[in-house]
């Protein structure tokens, strides 16, 4: 039995520590110094109606050994304490923790949330907001209603107030600012924002704010450091808490290697912090970690494990009323099943979600999932239903140019997949008048489409051509190639058509080029089913053209393709042309199948390009056809002498081979190292080893041989070298010539 | 690194210079302990008008670390003052520590008798500054319990539990420093341990 005075009112109080009911609380405290004591809650009533709180530190004997507090309390009389233990047992999870955090005044004003506990997500931001209001200064109530406000979707409406830099809500206003206004001042914003004497678990929040505003303004190397910093300080760390919010910044971490490419890797992050979300039901980490994991599953193919995680996010999403992310998940599931070649059931749910009050009372929600309506029906061939959609679209009012213009890009694939001349015309007399945008590199490119798709209609194919090589000059510059398998493959069918017209040679070759550019880009989207077609299709290219050696040996490949990536149709196709050709009969029906695979191939929903590496050229070999002059570049920053050692050894093998037909159709090799790329032209050859075959550089290389080529002192080797080494310099990055 | 701290320790016997410094919570009153200890030093050689801020009825906090000296018999004491809210990376001790603690020969640990709270964070403060190798015969560590006119909320027993002969600290006293209860018996013990720690370093 403990006997102290109460510091109040100097009544001597009593307490067994082994007699739970003679005090209200008790915690183990004490340190390696003065031992382990206990803290005890001890509460007396007055005459007065009020009870007396008398917090001690004891011994393990029960000795009285320290006063921690005292203080009176009017309110949290006999079952306060009991209301206390009951509320955080039922606020959500989420924001539980924080309630540690608060002060007794604090804890009398949460207490005075009305029962029953078991409230509604909305309801309970509700009455936190209420708590909020009526409390302007409490730190911790602003941050209770802000920090669920914020996990249930509320932040558009959170956005709308006001936050001091000191607020412990702060780090959500960034968090919302970086969500919905991102803007490269908030980097630095985020950088200086600091907690220092806060306690442990707002400096957590803070660099949750900070792991989200830095993956939102791509600064992934500043996420690094700050998820090592993290973890150097919270790592050991076992609570759940703590530990929550480490998953948390794991999330953001690993969602940048997404970004940067690195997939696996942003799996082996992601995946655990999404199953611990769901361990401790922390609803915000499920949520947050589950969209970043759904997007890296959908990017590595995994199509199925990807809606299954979506399900998870929309029922958590459920769970919290939040109908706006609802909608979107929703949206995005349909959009995996449209890749899963489940249109209707895509088509079902995307009309479903149309109908949701949210969606209809929110305009721009409203507008971009009819947009995807009208993309899911052109997918899916039905190219009447989504023309009409996209016409009524249009006579919205007040439309946005983006999402104007999004539209009119369905429009005009439905133009040129139906060769129709008076959808074109819908499409060109609804451009935007916008006079900013039509100054843009992508109004541009639109307009040179829509000059070729007429050209095309016009069977002019000179002039499909220059709008096309127009059209991807401009797409090269300003790096936009999300249309740029669609420009090649189109690219290859005009020059083809130039062939059959005047049967130059130098025209198949064109189409041969551009084919093998489109392929290059179905490579690097492992994009199979296409890659396998463009094979199939050059070997119909040379049918027609009365190569069959080419024929069979563009075929063969297509088949291995398709055995190797189990593409069991195409693989019956080829077999059957691998057969006409051994006939001799393929000329009959090779002019229906290029046909066809044309029109398959081009006007089709741009695939989102996936986030991919940096590519790096290590080293570049570049000499005349008769090696009477030669230079090997070396990357200045990237390259060392093993990776130009392996492109000289591989350069002499390739010579050492001779000109076969087998050299003549080769241009590029992926090896251990990455791929070797090969170039040439009449008097010259670039041989160049990069770390992936990519599209951009494989372009970047072919545009620098004309250019060679042209160069007036080509036959004056001194001026030659210096001349190549300014073009390679300015065209792709520094590189140093090597003895 | 060694001949050099050596020769510093010969330098501090032969000008009978004792190095202390003054730790603890802030608001734990260290800062007004420091100006008492200077008040009541007849020899002082410090800021002499920063002695009148104990006058003052509201005793600014340090703001990072103040250096005062004082003579007291024939001991020159050079009082370490550092700050006490600590902001991890910001305070003194998280940037000078091995330069300020391998150069201090008594550690005063404060806390307030009327704060539990600041006599538990006192082993934090004893992790803080690594002091669990330091050996005993050539550096002191005196416990003070400050703030005596206010009511008293850490019993003398729990004190005892850390304090005395083959515990935590050497000794263990008692001040006011608003009030200067405590002062010279806090500058006696001072000396008391100074000189005995410059016999063990002359030896």
């Amino acid at each position: 039995m403990t006997l102290i005075n109460c510091k109040l009112c100097n009544e001597k109080i009593s307490f067994d520590l082994h007699n739970a009911g003679t005090y209200l609380h008790i915690t183990e405290s004490g340190n390696p110094m003065i031992g382990k004591l206990y803290t005890v809650r001890v509460g007396h009533q007055t005459g007065s109606g009020s009870l007396h709180i008398n917090v001690v530190v004891i011994d393990q004997r029960g000795e009285y050994r320290a006063h921690k507090d005292y203080y009176e309390d009017k309110q949290l009389k006999d079952k306060a304490a009991d209301i206390w233990e009951k509320l955080i047992h039922q606020i959500p999870i989420e924001i539980r923790a924080y309630l540690s955090l608060a002060n007794n005044e604090e804890k009398k004003i949460i207490s005075s949330i009305p029962e029953p506990f078991t409230k509604s997500a909305n309801e309970w931001y509700d009455v936190l907001t209420n708590l909020k209001n009526e409390n302007p200064n409490s730190q911790l109530l602003n941050l209770l209603s802000v920090k669920w406000g914020f996990i249930i979707g509320k932040g558009k409406q959170l956005l709308q107030n006001t936050y001091s830099p000191s607020s412990w809500s702060y780090p959500i206003y960034l968090r919302l600012q970086a969500r919905f206004a991102p803007r490269p001042e908030l980097v630095e914003i985020a950088k200086n924002m600091k907690f220092p004497s806060a306690p442990p678990l707002m400096q957590l929040e803070e660099s949750i704010a900070k792991a989200e505003t830095y993956l939102r303004l791509t600064e992934y190397k500043l996420i690094e450091e700050l998820y090592n910093e993290s973890l150097r300080k919270w790592g050991n760390e076992t609570s759940v808490e703590m530990k929550t919010g480490l998953m948390l910044i794991q999330g953001y971490y690993g969602f940048g290697f997404y970004f940067l490419g690195n997939i696996n890797k942003g799996i082996k992050l992601i995946e655990p912090a999404f199953n611990f979300g769901q361990i401790v039901e922390n609803r915000e980490v499920i949520s947050v970690t589950g969209n970043f994991y759904a997007a890296v599953l959908q990017s590595s193919g995994e199509l199925e494990k990807t809606l299954q995680t979506y399900n998870i996010v929309l029922d958590v999403s459920e769970d919290m009323g939040d109908e706006r992310t609802k909608a979107v998940i929703s949206t995005n599931m349909s959009i995996v099943e449209s890749k899963q070649g489940l249109y209707d059931q895509a088509l079902k749910r995307q009309r479903a979600i149309l109908e949701s009050p949210v969606v209809k009372d929110e305009f721009f929600l409203k507008v971009s999932l009819q947009s995807i309506i009208a993309e899911t029906l052109f997918i899916a061939e039905h190219y009447d239903e989504s023309k009409e959609l996209c016409q009524a679209i249009l006579l919205e009012k007040n439309m946005p140019t983006n999402y104007k213009f999004d539209t009119l890009s369905t429009l005009k694939k439905i133009a040129g997949k139906t060769d129709s001349p008076e959808l074109l015309e819908v499409v060109t007399n609804n451009l935007p008048d916008d006079k900013e945008f039509l100054e843009t590199p992508v109004y541009k490119i639109f307009n040179y489409d829509l000059q070729a798709i007429n050209a095309k209609l016009h069977e002019n194919w000179h002039e499909l051509i220059e709008c096309l090589k127009n059209e991807r000059d401009i797409m090269f510059k300003n790096k936009l190639i999300e249309d740029a398998s669609d420009i090649e493959i189109r690219l290859a069918d005009g020059y083809f058509k130039q062939y059959q017209k005047f049967e130059k040679l130098e025209y198949l070759n064109h189409a041969y080029s551009h084919l093998d550019l489109a392929k290059i880009i179905a490579i690097e989207q492992q994009n199979h089913l296409d890659h396998c077609r463009l094979v199939m299709l050059k070997g119909f290219l040379a049918s027609e053209s009365k190569l069959s050696e080419q024929a069979e040996t563009n075929f063969k490949e297509a088949l291995k393709i398709a055995r190797v990536y189990k593409l069991a149709n195409l693989e019956n196709q080829i077999i059957q042309q691998l057969d006409l050709l051994k006939k001799g009969s393929i000329e009959k029906s090779a002019g229906s199948f290029l046909r066809k695979l044309f029109k398959r191939l081009t006007f089709r929903k741009v695939e989102e390009s996936k986030p991919k590496q940096k590519n790096i050229i290590y080293a570049v070999y570049i000499g005349t056809q008769d090696s009477t002059w030669m230079m090997i570049l070396q990357n200045e920053k990237d390259g060392n002498p093993e990776y130009t050692n392996y492109l000289l050894g591989f350069r002499d093998l390739w010579n050492y081979l001779g000109t076969d037909n087998i050299q003549q159709q080769v241009n590029y090799f992926t090896v251990s190292k990455g791929a070797v790329l090969i170039e040439k032209s009449l008097n010259f050859q670039l041989i160049a080893l990069s770390n992936q075959l990519d599209y951009l550089t494989r372009l970047t290389l072919q545009n620098l041989l004309p250019k060679i080529e042209n160069f007036s002192y080509k036959n004056i080797p001194e001026k030659l070298t210096e001349h190549v080494l300014e073009m390679i310099n300015s065209n792709i990055t520094n590189f140093t010539k090597v003895k | 690194m060694v001949e050099l701290n050596k020769f510093i320790e010969k330098l501090k016997s032969l000008r009978n210079i004792v190095r202390i410094t003054v730790v603890g919570d802030g608001a734990v009153g260290k800062t007004t302990l420091v100006r008492a200890l200077l008040r009541k030093t007849k020899n002082c050689s410090g800021n002499h008008s920063n002695i009148n801020l104990i006058e003052e009825k509201e005793i600014k906090r340090t703001p990072f670390i103040e250096i005062e000296s004082w003579t007291y018999k024939d001991l020159i004491i050079q009082c370490y003052d550092l700050a006490g809210q600590r902001i991890p990376g910001a305070h003194p001790l998280d940037i000078l520590q091995s330069q300020v603690i391998s150069s201090i020969d008594i550690f005063i640990f404060v806390f307030s008798v009327d704060r539990y709270k600041s006599f538990e964070n006192l082993n934090n403060w004893r992790t803080l500054m690594n002091l669990n190798n330091m050996r005993r015969d050539n550096s002191g560590l005196i416990l003070v319990g400050n703030k005596i006119d206010l009511e008293r909320n850490v019993s003398r027993g729990l004190v005892q539990l850390i304090a005395g002969e083959d515990r935590y600290f050497h000794s263990y006293v008692e001040t006011s420093a608003t009030k200067e209860i405590g002062i010279e018996e806090l500058l006696d013990e001072i000396v008391n341990v100074g000189k005995k720690i410059l016999t063990f370093n002359n030896s």
